[in-house]
């Protein structure tokens, strides 16, 4: 549907005002103001690799006064520099080197409050550093990329820390809880705050990452044959995602009474209990990005199914006849269930 | 004019793959067994399950400068069928108790079969591994048709399922 | 693991005359819609029957993918108490019923391709099995060729662009294991010639795909197959050319071949991609690449000529990073632009 056939649409149903709808088509003679996704990469990786490149300077100046205090000091001052210099101008030169100037002073500043606290335990203060120093900067620096590293990296560090120093598995279900809770929070904000959007594709990222992670320390070949257990935690919790987000898109628990409904969730519960919680992960990132029309969430989605299946094949436990049987008849249950919606008239299904 | 590309391909796949069955099943038939002395060292192929990589000792005693991108040894067996290395063929005739097998030269000698594929979880059972067994044709094509332990029995699988560690 | 995501996001945005949800929070956010507004804008723009459509191909593709990968696990465990020409009969009778049943649908509608798609990974474990059964182990590239060739007929008519992505996947996997088992082993070949071949295979399917595109086949409209073939290409011959730059003294002919032919690479998709069918996401990479081919060119060159003096060598080499990522971001800024004000209408 046409933007110009969709304000029409509105204009006649009566919840939009004409002199708006007016406004809007003025608004969209103008050139979006946002950047395409292949320039937000490209100076991503550029604003990163100049900041590592800016670190050894700052350590100079650092290892000039006391070195704790040296790197917080240097690290604040670029990250209030990044900040005025990106408020000042929008042009390029200026907000890559804003960029620069916000992921170098992030480093330092972690690296000086690390240096700073105990080193008894130093991912706790890592973490705990990069918690404080981003979300003090993340209201004020307007930049989507140094938000999306900063959580993207918050993440990875805490499933790094669960999984290498705690060594304790049953926590893998508990961040893969937050990060579920986070996406659907998030889900409802974000179109409020657009601040919050750099927030939610992290962890879009993260949540099937987490999964990957817990997959990967399953194999046989992984280092710590001690970090094993049961994935089921996890299945339910995405699946209770899952069925949530469902819910929602049919409009409220009430349409649970549809039959078809309870049959879709159903099939969802025991999908994710019988063969891994990340085939749910990928049917939940699809329905979002279905629903928002958002290629990024698809993309991630589509881009971790197979990878989901390829570390299933590895991963031990059980032997290959055991997951041939489940997968084949996941994937049977699946077709019977398209079938079945198949019978049904569009007009009952989902809004 | 698309169904018939698709049904004559379908037709073209069935008659490839049923003539490779078949040469390989008159190879078994028809060839001589021998036994290959084995060196043997075991991950998991993408699509094909578990699997043994081997090396045949006698593929360490071939060297030289006569060696071709493929050829064919000249071999002899002994009272158990195990195989010794003779010469390089070179066309003449073979003496009794003679026998021409293929090899490749890759990162060394390759003797036909280097890996033997088992039913998953089995890997204990062949660990006991001591000889190849392979069916040789006339023209020295082979087919590794088993592992036999170091007193020449044929190691089969365990019938009860070993539990995957 | 992040280089596809990457590839996929580039098209995340371009400009769409197309009523969408983003736009549609970005007018609620700037208080233009009002909620109710927004909720029957979502109504209009995804409507029942879309999610409906949505689930039933979701589930398609989903349990087909399942069933397959649940076949592949099955003949992986390598069953012994199954009799081998059982083996062979089972799964040739499935590609038969696979084939059969794609035949049953209208030409090219999404089950009856998913069908062929299946029968063509059904080959595969044909082959895979056989390898088993006949314990063909020694050269695993023969397996793939093999498969790819099989296949060719039906990939060919398919208009499918799964099928033609496995077919490019195997030919490229045998390529690679070829050099791996046979060309370098043997016949010493350098890896650079390993790379100038796979940047010949993906550009000729790039070269295919434009000019299918181009006669309008309608299956080739999608844009990801298009940035996928040319990172490829892009990507194979970066490492050789890469390499050059880290040791300019051991640079043999193959070596300096592909360079020049990334340059030319390069060079080519810049300008194709920019003007005769301009693609934002295609440049970027194209761009993308180029950068950091000449950050690594200029940085090589900063630690030539300086010495001792580390911590300003460092600093060089950030001010080299900002200014070359800054014109180039400066660059695509401007080309962006410059499209949008061509093709106003193009769709995503």
């Amino acid at each position: 549907m046409k933007q110009s056939k969709l304000l029409a649409n509105l204009v006649s149903e009566g919840v939009l005002d004409p002199d708006v709808r007016d406004r809007i088509v003025e608004q969209n003679r103008q050139p979006a103001e946002s950047d395409p996704i292949g320039i937000k990469i490209l100076a991503g990786i550029g604003g990163w690799f100049a900041a590592l490149f800016l670190l050894p300077f700052i350590g100079m100046i650092a290892d000039s006064m006391n070195s704790g205090i040296g790197w917080l000091v240097s690290g604040i001052v670029l990250l209030v520099l990044a900040i005025l210099l990106r408020r000042k101008t929008q042009s390029t030169f200026p907000g890559q080197l804003a960029l620069a100037f916000a992921l170098a002073g992030h480093l330092a500043a972690v690296g000086g409050l690390v240096e700073g606290l105990s080193n008894r335990y130093e991912w706790v203060s890592a973490i705990l550093a990069h918690a404080v120093v981003m979300g003090a900067v993340y209201p004020f620096f307007n930049s989507g990329i140094y938000r999306f590293i900063g959580a993207l990296a918050l993440g990875i560090m805490v499933t790094l820390w669960v999984i290498v120093e705690l060594d304790a598995f049953p926590l893998i279900h508990a961040l893969i809880a937050i990060e579920t809770l986070t996406i659907g929070i998030l889900m409802q904000e974000r179109s409020r705050h657009p601040s919050l959007n750099p927030l939610f594709v992290a962890a879009v990222c993260m949540l099937p990452a987490t999964l990957v992670f817990m997959d990967v320390t399953q194999m046989d070949s992984w280092w710590h044959s001690s970090f094993r257990g049961a994935i089921w935690p996890s299945s339910l919790i995405v699946a209770a995602g899952l069925v949530t987000l469902f819910v929602r898109i049919a409009g409220g628990w009430g349409s649970l009474r549809r039959p078809w409904l309870l049959a879709v969730v159903l099939a969802v519960i025991l999908l994710g209990l019988f063969t891994t919680p990340g085939i749910l992960v990928a049917i939940g990132l699809l329905g979002i990005g279905f629903a928002d029309q958002d290629r990024l969430v698809s993309a991630i989605a589509f881009v971790f199914l197979p990878v989901f299946l390829v570390f299933y094949y590895y991963t031990l436990h059980v032997d290959l006849a055991y997951k041939s049987a489940v997968v084949t008849a996941s994937g049977i249950l699946l077709l019977a269930l398209r079938w079945g919606l198949r019978q049904l008239q569009p007009a009952e299904g989902a809004s | 004019m698309r169904t018939g590309i698709i049904l004559f391909m379908l037709a073209l796949v069935l008659g490839v793959f049923n003539h490779s069955v078949l040469r390989k099943e008159q190879t078994i038939s028809t060839g001589r067994s021998i036994l290959l002395d084995l060196a043997p060292r075991d991950p998991r192929s993408l699509i094909q399950g578990d699997y043994m990589q081997l090396r045949y000792r006698i593929a360490e005693q071939v060297s030289g400068d006569q060696l071709r991108d493929k050829g064919l040894l000249v071999l002899s067996t002994d009272s158990n069928r195990v195989a010794e290395f003779v010469r390089l063929d070179v066309g003449e005739p073979l003496a009794p108790g003679e026998l021409r097998l293929i090899y490749r030269l890759r990162d060394g000698v390759r003797l036909g079969p280097d890996s033997f594929m088992f039913q998953e979880g089995q890997a204990n059972t062949y660990a006991a591994a001591r000889y190849g067994e392979l069916k040789v044709d006339a023209a020295g094509q082979a087919v590794l048709i088993g592992l036999r332990d170091s007193s020449f029995n044929l190691l089969t699988p365990v019938p009860s399922k070993s539990s995957p560690e | 693991m992040f280089g596809p995501v990457l590839i996929v996001l580039t098209y995340m945005e371009s400009h769409d005359p197309t009523a969408r949800i983003p736009w549609i929070e970005a007018l609620a956010r700037e208080g233009l819609l009002s909620e109710t507004a927004q909720d029957s804008a979502r109504r209009h723009i995804r409507p029942a029957s879309a999610w409906h459509a949505w689930a039933q191909n979701l589930l398609l593709m989903l349990g087909a993918t399942l069933v397959l990968a649940g076949v592949v696990f099955f003949f992986a465990y390598n069953w012994q108490a199954m009799g081998r020409f059982l083996k062979f009969g089972v799964i040739q009778a499935a590609i038969v019923a696979c084939i059969l049943v794609s035949l049953r649908f209208r030409d090219h509608a999404l089950s009856g391709n998913i069908m062929l798609m299946a029968a063509c990974m059904l080959t595969g474990v044909l082959l895979a099995v056989f390898g088993q059964t006949y314990q063909t182990g020694a050269d695993a590239y023969e397996l793939f060729f093999a498969w790819a060739l099989l296949i060719t007929g039906w990939v060919a008519v398919s208009q499918f662009a799964a099928c033609w992505f496995l077919w490019l996947i195997l030919l490229q996997t045998g390529t690679v294991l070829y050099w791996v088992q046979v060309a370098e082993p043997l016949h010493h070949t350098p890896f650079e010639t390993l790379c100038i071949g796979i940047a010949s295979i993906n550009l000729l399917g790039l070269i295919a795909r434009e000019i299918g595109s181009v006669m309008g086949f309608a299956w080739l409209k999608a844009r990801w197959h298009r940035a996928l073939l040319l990172m490829t290409l892009l990507s194979a011959l970066f490492i050789p050319t890469f390499a050059i730059i880290l040791d300019i003294d051991d640079s043999s002919a193959t070596r300096l071949a592909a360079a020049i032919l990334w340059l030319i690479g390069s060079a080519g998709a810049g300008f194709v991609y920019r003007k005769l069918l301009p693609d934002m996401a295609a440049l970027s990479l194209v761009v993308t690449n180029a950068c950091l081919m000449l950050i690594v060119l200029l940085g090589r060159i900063a630690f030539d000529q300086v010495h001792n003096m580390e911590a300003f060598i460092f600093l060089l080499m950030a001010v080299i990073i900002l200014g070359v990522v800054s014109l180039a971001t400066f660059y695509l800024r401007r080309a962006s632009r410059a499209m949008h004000a061509e093709q106003p209408e193009r769709a995503p």
